[in-house]
């Protein structure tokens, strides 16, 4: 049990410094765009948040394999092209997608996390890392707040292609957890995962586009 | 946390660092749908059917 968990830790591990080059493409395209200092601050603080992550995984994936792992490869992530949209609506896409949608998933995915940890130290971590998800999420939303009506309309375009492939996308990656999950360890069963992705879907990120003005 | 909690943490609080929203969650009926079809979607996945990953292919989605 203990080697499974240590490779969910260890996938985890690479995924979060994969957020990192996200997360310094965005914020230099919200610089290209003009983005207010408060949507600044918040995005170039989460390529920090998200190295730190991964070397915080890095070592859960340590204790649980019960050897040295590697760290994780650093690398410049490909960014959705989102054929047919101009080069600056891309942009706003680009935050669109990564904080409205992933960064929104991520936290309702890391509080079924949080549900399912016993141990001290990786519900510290969980908690941890909710909030600073929370913060990355606040990114979009504060950008979708700021940007003018045509911007949003034009956005509105394309949420619901980008948001049914992230919850494909997230849905083929909760496959890699086991079915039971491994409650007390911060994985939760996969219904449960299932489940507060729904919820999430529901209830945060397509009520969050309505409540902005951005027009599905 | 709830989610409607969840929403009011990141949502309300994140937009009122700029414009602000009206802070109401309420879904309307396209959102409604389109909840529909992306959970329909991930269930046929969850249940081992084959679904066209063209979306991902074609550019929608950042693979982290």
């Amino acid at each position: 049990m203990h080697a499974e968990v240590g490779a969910i830790w260890r996938e985890r591990a690479q995924s979060e410094l994969n957020a990192a080059s996200g997360f310094a493409i965005v914020a230099t395209e919200l610089f290209e765009l003009g983005a207010p200092s408060a949507v600044l601050e918040l995005a170039t603080r989460a390529v920090h948040d998200e190295v730190r992550h991964a070397e915080l995984c890095r070592g859960l994936a340590e204790r649980y394999l019960g050897e040295p792992v590697a760290p994780p490869v650093a690398k410049r992530v490909s960014m959705p092209r989102h054929a047919g949209a101009d080069a600056e609506l891309v942009k706003h896409l680009h935050v669109v997608g990564l904080c409205c949608v992933n960064e929104t998933l991520a936290a309702g995915f890391l509080e079924a996390c949080l549900e399912a940890t016993d141990a001290p130290d990786v519900r510290e971590l969980a908690r941890q890392h909710l909030a600073d998800e929370v913060r990355h999420a606040r990114v979009g939303w504060a950008h979708l707040a700021w940007v003018d009506a045509a911007t949003r309309r034009a956005i509105g375009g394309f949420v619901p292609r980008m948001l049914t492939a992230n919850v494909a996308r997230w849905t083929r990656r909760l496959h890699i957890m086991p079915r039971a999950g491994f409650p007390g360890l911060g994985v939760p069963a996969r219904a449960r995962a299932l489940a507060s992705l729904e919820e999430t879907v529901r209830e945060v990120v397509l009520p969050g586009f309505a409540a902005v003005g951005v027009p599905l | 946390m709830h989610p409607s909690k969840l929403f009011h943490t990141i949502v309300v609080v994140g937009a009122a660092l700029t414009g602000g929203c009206d802070g109401g969650p309420a879904g309307d009926d396209a959102g409604g749908a389109l909840a529909d079809a992306a959970m329909d979607a991930a269930a046929a996945i969850d249940a081992g059917e084959p679904v066209d990953a063209g979306e991902e292919e074609d550019g929608m989605v950042l693979i982290l």
